[in-house]
């Protein structure tokens, strides 16, 4: 199964040689999840910005260029498979890492994730030491 | 021939034999140091090659040396001097390993000193990460209540605040199969208000003290399933209060399957469900109902 992760991008450093502060994007239809990452996430550790489904994703992925992308599977207009399928295919963001937060632990899930160009997944509820792992993990820290 | 002339050859023949004789010993004279010269010049050519040398210099050191190792005459036959230095050497010998003994003793006690420190280090350590392990943990759960709360009175929307019960139970305690009771106007009833993931029909209104849900509400206690959910397929049903006065319910049934069981993390926020659902919901109703009043 490992072998369909796609390839992680190169942690990402600015010109003055401190490191900068990583962007990541997270892609909830719920508020309370947005803001159980946020807790998390954002509390010294990143930078981050929200959007409400897949297509809103697709425009922040362009717009915010993040290091590393949260999506849910689950949402309307356009699931997360989709969406990140299409970032995968897209010039500017093939290799930023995603994490798929799924409600179902079932392989049939995982593998689509996979399919779909994910690095990793994460189910829910979501456990706040196993997100940050997860995501320090794919940002190579 | 007489007497005196024969007395007189005799000492001449005598002289010159004597002469013959030495003569032959000074060619075997000459002989022999040929000879040994000869060996020597082939002691000398073996040792050059065993050395690798090959100019002349070069082999006359080695001959030197072998030179050098011959004892002096008159010395002390060497077997005898040997004996006594090594019998002097094997005592010298015996000191040392006696003493690199205690080295190495020393230098063990030390290393048993070291690991058990490093072992009372690494004690310390796992301590320590398990500590701040904890910590993170609580700093987690933290974090689920906040959101938990700002989502529970983030809206005066009745709709909105249903949702947010149902975004908790979901994506915080981890069940895709979920109902929110209010209690009937009579008191007598539970009416279904919100459901997701279940087949409701038969939920729609439930007795007061009846089935699982039921006999939550009126007793107003938390239900925990232990194990197994109940006969009913609850898992855990949280009833909703207003000050001490019971509203409302809500149920959760199938936990999702990545899910063991209700955690310390769960009760948490069933608590908080408890005591501010119930209120969020009283108020979006009452601000809902003030709105139609004013229209």
């Amino acid at each position: 199964m490992t072998a369909r992760l796609a390839p992680l991008g190169d942690p990402p450093t600015s010109g003055g040689g401190g490191e900068r502060r990583r962007k990541i994007l997270l892609v909830d239809d719920s508020p309370t999840v947005l803001m159980m990452e946020k807790m998390v996430l954002a509390k010294d550790l990143y930078d981050v910005v929200t959007a409400r489904d897949g297509l809103d994703a697709l425009e922040k992925v362009a717009s915010e260029k993040p290091d590393l992308i949260l999506m849910d599977v689950m949402m309307p207009r356009m699931d997360g498979f989709e969406a990140c399928r299409r970032i995968r295919s897209s010039e500017g963001a093939r290799s930023v890492p995603i994490i798929m937060v799924t409600t179902r632990g079932e392989l049939n899930s995982v593998e689509l994730g996979y399919e779909s160009g994910c690095n990793d997944y994460i189910t829910k509820p979501i456990n706040g030491l196993e997100l940050l792992a997860k995501v320090k993990n794919c940002l190579g820290e | 021939m007489s007497d005196s002339d024969e007395s007189r050859r005799q000492p001449r023949k005598m002289a010159e034999s004597a002469e013959r004789h030495s003569q032959d010993l000074k060619k075997v004279n000459d002989k022999l140091r040929e000879l040994i010269s000869s060996l020597r010049t082939d002691r000398e050519r073996h040792t050059a090659s065993r050395t690798g040398a090959t100019t002349p210099a070069q082999v006359a050191e080695p001959a030197h040396a072998l030179r050098a190792e011959e004892p002096p005459a008159g010395a002390p036959a060497v077997h005898a001097t040997g004996a006594e230095a090594m019998d002097l050497e094997k005592k010298r010998l015996n000191a040392e390993v006696v003493r690199l003994r205690i080295q190495v003793e020393d230098q063990r006690r030390e290393a048993d000193e070291l690991r058990g420190r490093l072992a009372e280090v690494e004690e310390e350590n796992r301590r320590v990460c398990d500590e701040a392990m904890a910590v993170q943990e609580q700093t987690a759960a933290i974090a689920n209540l906040y959101a938990a709360l700002y989502r529970l009175h983030g809206s005066l929307d009745r709709e909105e605040v249903l949702t947010g019960i149902q975004e908790i139970v979901i994506n915080m305690i981890g069940s895709e199969e979920l109902a929110v009771y209010e209690l009937s106007p009579d008191g007598q009833y539970l009416d279904l208000v919100r459901s997701f993931g279940i087949e409701s029909k038969h939920l729609q209104r439930l007795p007061l003290g009846s089935g699982t849900i039921g006999r939550c509400a009126s007793s107003g206690e938390l239900f925990v399933a232990e194990g197994l959910p109940s006969q009913d397929g609850v898992s855990a049903c949280v009833p909703l209060k207003m000050e001490s006065r019971v509203v409302g319910a809500v149920a959760v049934f199938k936990l999702l399957g990545q899910k063991a069981g209700i955690t310390p993390a769960d009760r948490e926020i069933f608590e908080l469900l408890q005591a501010h659902a119930a209120r969020s919901l009283a108020l979006a109703t009452h601000h809902e109902a003030q709105g139609r009043a004013n229209r």
